[in-house]
């Protein structure tokens, strides 16, 4: 999926204002009438970030930012408010809000923080798609496989290790080859650097 | 016979003395234009400045005296009191020989007809002008703390007043932004739907602006015909921003045509938006969900338009109950939030002033209802 902007604002015309001008930016966007509604239609896979109201009827934008930090949604988050109090910016703050601007927004600042959250964004699913690749290539370590990885990494020579699990040297060798292959590691140090990231 | 006059000269000493001591002026006169009198009491050269001689032998008349915007009405009233042989009693004012005008106050009746039917009239007249000017006094004074509350409410509902003015301005901001782009995109077909949001979004703050303006004004101090409706929907918008805000809703029940009433129309909104801040404020502390509502009512009701707002609040405490309507005798004490305490005294005044009455009640399970009349003129029923 494209990063897109997801606008949550309970204004029609405010939204329907910045999407035209996200569009006329080159850039993508969907709105939402309010919280609930994006709530009921956020997928893992929604890239890019949020511009939301602090002030919505039902559900508000703090209670908004709360409800998505349980579900694990790192979409970084841009408030923009009509009227904010200090407690409000403090609280969106410390709850990981990218920033807090006030209404009417400055189009410039608007901007860079959008690039900002983008290159937050890219970078938070970077990090997850490495995890994704850390996890599968865990996954596809078989239990005696696993077991040796942890030996060879631990600094045992594949005598020791043979002779610990009463196995032959020759099928240690064999297994190590095939954790090697599968972490992708090329010498003894990378071997190691991969199977403590994975198993991190 | 001797002694029967000397009792009847003693009797008309003692009505002498009786005359000269009243706090006005008695008479006799004729019910023809500009009433030629026949008979005055001493008293009247202190009211009006002309000697009893001078009325009686009818040099000068007391219609030639009487105020000439109130000339006309006063006529109407006495011949319609003399048509049905009924007393009559108003105020009105006359301009005595020297000095400003003065408020009199009058009262008399039929006391006899003439052979062609012409009534002669009997009755009292004194003068209350210092009463007005104290009267008067009291609306000012009334009336300008009824303002200063106004701004005070404005004052309170800032936060809300920004919030609804931000939305349009961000979204100008916005749409003036996308022209620019689009303009040198060449977008022009785009570009004056763009130009046409721009303008409705203008209209819409200075929407939000003229509501607010009304309660900002000083009032008028006249009782105009005012259409109910109007008035109860103009204030309904008006609260709604502060609504929005807390996450409540304003529920304006009333039923159709609903009649005219003579009330000044800001100082009734004043109270009424009042109403239901307070009823908001009473619904948040009260924990209410999000979407609830305020209702405000209108029930027509024996020639008496009642006004109705009930909240689902905590309700008024007993202890309350009796220093309500009194001056600083705020029921919100949470910190910044905290009122003058005036809202509800000042709401009393203005209420008792239209000839009304405002009252409570408290609502089972919970919250509280306050209520108030407004007298509909006869004619003005729809």
């Amino acid at each position: 999926m494209n990063q897109s902007v997801f606008i949550v604002d309970d204004d029609p015309a405010v939204r329907d204002s910045i999407s035209l001008w996200l569009s006329c930016n080159s850039y993508n966007s969907l709105c939402f009438e309010d919280a609930m509604q994006f709530i009921q239609l956020f997928t893992a896979d929604f890239r890019g970030c949020i511009i939301a109201d602090i002030r919505m009827p039902s559900m508000d934008g703090l209670a908004l930012q709360a409800h998505l930090n349980i579900i694990g949604c790192q979409l970084p988050l841009i408030f923009i408010t009509g009227h904010g109090t200090v407690p409000m910016a403090v609280e969106a703050m410390r709850n990981g809000a990218l920033d807090y601007l006030r209404k009417p927004v400055n189009e410039h600042q608007l901007l860079l923080k959008i690039k900002e959250a983008f290159a937050t964004d890219e970078a938070n699913n970077h990090r997850r798609q490495l995890a994704l690749k850390h996890q599968t290539q865990l996954n596809s370590l078989t239990k005696r496989e696993r077991q040796i990885a942890a030996l060879v990494v631990d600094g045992l020579a594949n005598k020791v290790i043979a002779s610990d699990l009463s196995i032959s040297e020759r099928t240690v060798e064999v297994h190590r080859a095939s954790v090697m292959l599968k972490l992708e590691a090329k010498t003894l140090p990378e071997l190691v650097k991969s199977y403590l990231k994975i198993t991190k | 016979m001797t002694q029967l006059t000397n009792t009847h000269d003693n009797a008309n000493d003692g009505l002498q003395t009786l005359f000269k001591n009243l706090p006005g002026m008695a008479y006799r006169c004729l019910n023809l234009p500009h009433w030629p009198m026949s008979f005055v009491s001493e008293g009247c050269e202190a009211l009006c400045g002309y000697s009893s001689q001078e009325l009686e032998s009818q040099s000068i008349l007391w219609g030639d005296f009487t105020h000439r915007h109130d000339v006309a009405e006063v006529d109407r009233q006495v011949r319609a009191a003399a048509d049905f042989n009924r007393p009559f009693e108003f105020e009105y004012r006359i301009v005595p020989r020297s000095g400003p005008h003065k408020w009199v106050w009058e009262r008399g009746r039929v006391v006899a007809r003439l052979e062609d039917g012409t009534a002669i009239i009997e009755g009292f007249i004194t003068d209350i002008t210092s009463l007005r000017h104290a009267e008067r006094m009291v609306n000012e004074q009334r009336e300008q703390l009824a303002h200063v509350e106004r701004l005070n409410t404005l004052g309170e509902m800032t936060a809300a007043i920004a919030h609804e003015l931000n939305q349009p301005l961000t979204a100008i901001a916005m749409y003036s932004k996308s022209a620019k782009l689009l303009a040198q995109q060449g977008q022009q077909d785009k570009l004056m739907e763009v130009m046409d949001k721009v303008a409705q979004q203008s209209h819409r703050a200075g929407a939000v602006i003229e509501r607010m303006q009304a309660m900002s004004y000083q009032s008028s101090h006249q009782q105009d015909q005012v259409n109910t409706t109007d008035l109860l929907k103009e204030i309904k918008d008006l609260a709604e921003i502060e609504a929005q805000v807390r996450h409540f809703t304003i529920d304006l029940k009333i039923p159709q045509n609903l009649p005219l009433i003579s009330c000044d129309p800001i100082q009734i909104q004043q109270v009424i938006l009042n109403l239901l801040r307070n009823g908001m404020q009473a619904m948040q502390t009260n924990l209410c969900a999000s979407g609830s509502a305020i209702e405000l009512r209108a029930v027509i009701d024996q020639q008496q338009l009642w006004i109705k707002v009930s909240d689902q609040g905590t309700g008024i405490e007993d202890s309350m109950a009796d220093k309500l309507f009194l001056a600083f005798a705020s029921n919100k004490h949470t910190g910044k939030t905290a009122g003058m305490g005036l809202g509800l005294t000042i709401g009393k005044a203005i209420i008792e002033a239209h000839g009304g009455r405002l009252n409570y009640r408290n609502l089972v399970p919970n919250g509280a209802e306050f209520f108030f009349n407004l007298a509909i003129a006869p004619q003005a029923q729809a």
